[in-house]
């Protein structure tokens, strides 16, 4: 982990609000494993006060390519809208990777990646990680104009039928959702492990497919998030065992461990591990 | 050299500086310490930051048994600052002493002075806490939050009535072996009686100020954007209120003061220390900028230099009014 500065190298507007973040920094570069993520500093410094917006925010790391490092982002608040506005040059405050990675596929395992909107960056960092390994990728978005959060894919037009697209609205590649587009190519034959980045409401269809099917799965986890580094403690979502579980399982858990805090414990989860609610209240 | 219009003397050298203060019988390398509740046990600012540039760190809240705190959304930013409801999770008193400890003995062997913050929902379990916590030598003072609900009295914060207050630092005094500081709620009508009931039970030094009470809300749904509605205020908002406070209760009590409460800068924290503080604590910021405590103490060595100040201790309550 690094607190550092990075140069921004490009930033660049790929519609409906989505941006690809381009920023430089080798420290960052080097501890990267896809899963990871850094917090940005978003807002103009002020001298001897804070900046505004305040926090900095949580972004996973997309791909590295030598000391370049990518965040994919959707304008939806104060910070990500400063951060459309960041010119080339502009050094931004840094924090990270931060938190932990996906682990690697068994032998034997097919990797699936399925990503929603401004979750696929996660995939892209895991299919570059994953080179020539046996992996396929779902990617969704709900139609057409959100197509510039598929970037990360688009840049390796040789992956070629490894890479499926989906929209919800039929715009554009498969008429549906990732969950449906996996099921419809999926070879039951084939042993797999699922690894899912979007919204709450895709890996909660995402973990309950994967428990019907007996398919492991990892998924990574976006909530409210402080610092990154498991000082404010703020980011946490429940712990499933303590959820489901009886008065007998709760009493022998420690009531610390209900909340788990998604900057250290994850973002990456067992499927099975947490529960995907995050209330509607996150964008 | 005599010196100018605003009392400062020429400037000198920054290693001529003298950054010590004194909190009661527990001297200080330099004012800056780490807030309860922005740098968890220790550990996970080491990796950010130089550990040993403190002069202290004062950890999470610890109760007798662990809590699990509130369900999320448990932060949310505010215009300079940033109201939180974590519900004081935290690992209890056993896990601390067995998981938490060893770490601030290595802090401790760094010259850095432990606080350990005592969280309680009665009088006994503060008691316990502070009972239990000699079984561990690495602590320095304890720092008592009052700003928790007293379960007994319908709920009411133990912060807010001078009574309680007295009696939550009276047996956490009674149960500890080290000095105890106590944590001022801001919730108040009038922060410096509270401080004078501590200082009568015992505190050694009161910390000023938690945070204040507030309230945010998401407009489209109408809804807090806190899961339990309220939550506590901090940040650079806060710092002409906790500026406010430190000049009341350190007016009005003989006990050392520590202050706290949206410092960003070496500055504010000298700010703090004309107003009457004579260590001050940094929390938001370390969200922000996890080495702001590092700089902090760089800034006041620099800060001083320029004022010709010699002893940082000598700035302590020199508001001109």
């Amino acid at each position: 982990m690094h607190e550092t500065v990075a140069t921004v190298v490009e930033n660049r507007d790929l519609g409906s609000g989505v941006h690809l973040l381009r920023l430089r920094n080798a420290d960052v570069c080097s501890e990267q494993r896809a899963g990871r993520f850094v917090m940005l500093g978003t807002g103009e410094d002020v001298a001897g006060g804070p900046p505004a917006p305040m926090l900095r925010r949580p972004f996973s790391i997309q791909r590295v390519e030598g000391d370049v490092f990518d965040v994919l982002y959707r304008k939806v608040g104060v910070g990500t809208a400063c951060m459309s506005t960041m010119k080339v040059g502009r050094a931004v405050e840094v924090l990270g990777p931060l938190g932990n990675a996906f682990t690697a596929p068994g032998p034997g395992e097919r990797a699936v990646l399925l990503g929603g909107g401004v979750g696929i960056p996660p995939m892209v960092a895991l299919a570059d990680q994953l080179g020539d390994a046996d992996w396929t990728a779902y990617l969704g978005v709900s139609g057409e104009a959100d197509a510039g959060c598929f970037v990360g894919f688009d840049e390796r037009p040789a992956w070629g039928d490894r890479v499926v697209r989906a929209t919800m609205d039929g715009s554009l590649g498969f008429h549906g959702n990732v969950v449906q587009a996996w099921l419809e190519r999926r070879d039951p034959s084939v042993q797999e492990r699922v690894y899912a980045c979007g919204p709450m409401v895709m890996l909660r269809a995402v973990a309950a497919k994967c428990t019907e099917l007996g398919v492991p799965a990892e998924v990574s986890v976006e909530t409210m998030m402080g610092c990154g580094i498991g000082i404010c403690m703020g980011c946490v979502i429940e712990n499933r065992s303590y959820a489901d579980g009886d008065a007998a399982a709760r009493a022998a858990m420690s009531p610390y461990d209900r909340w788990l805090m998604a900057c250290t414990k994850g973002p990456v989860f067992d499927a099975q591990g947490v529960v995907l609610d995050d209330g509607g209240l996150l964008h | 050299m005599s010196a100018n219009r605003n009392g400062w003397s020429a400037p000198i050298a920054p290693e001529d500086v003298d950054l010590s203060v004194q909190i009661g019988d527990l001297s200080m390398s330099n004012p800056v310490a780490l807030a309860s509740g922005t740098a968890g046990y220790g550990p996970e600012l080491s990796h950010a930051m130089d550990m040993s540039a403190l002069g202290g760190f004062v950890t999470k809240g610890i109760a007798v048994q662990p809590w699990e705190g509130n369900p999320p959304p448990r932060i949310a930013e505010t215009s300079s600052g940033m109201l939180n409801a974590i519900g004081l999770q935290n690992v209890g008193l056993d896990a601390f002493l067995e998981h938490k400890a060893p770490y601030l003995r290595e802090l401790r062997a760094m010259g850095v002075r432990v606080i350990v913050n005592v969280i309680g929902k009665t009088v006994d379990e503060y008691h316990a806490v502070a009972r239990g916590l000699r079984a561990c030598d690495a602590i320095d003072a304890l720092e008592l939050n009052i700003s928790c609900p007293n379960i007994k009295e319908g709920g009411i914060a133990f912060g807010t009535d001078c009574t309680a207050a007295g009696e939550a630092t009276a047996a956490t005094v009674d149960g500890a072996d080290v000095p105890v500081w106590v944590k001022l709620s801001p919730n108040v009508a009038d922060i410096a009686s509270m401080g004078v009931a501590c200082e009568r039970n015992g505190a050694a030094a009161l910390s000023v100020i938690n945070t204040l009470v507030g309230l945010s809300i998401d407009l489209e749904s109408r809804r807090p954007r806190l899961s339990i509605g309220k939550g506590g205020l901090s940040g650079p908002a806060i710092k002409p209120v906790a500026l406010r406070m430190v000049d009341e209760v350190s007016r009005a009590c003989a006990i050392p003061v520590v202050g706290m409460g949206g410092i960003w800068s070496a500055q504010d924290a000298v700010e703090f220390m004309v107003c009457g503080a004579s260590a001050i604590q940094i929390g938001t910021a370390n969200f922000v900028n996890p080495k702001t405590a590092e700089q902090v103490v760089a800034g006041m060595r620099t800060w001083c230099a320029e004022h010709g100040v010699a002893r940082i201790s000598d700035l302590v309550g020199t508001l001109r009014r």
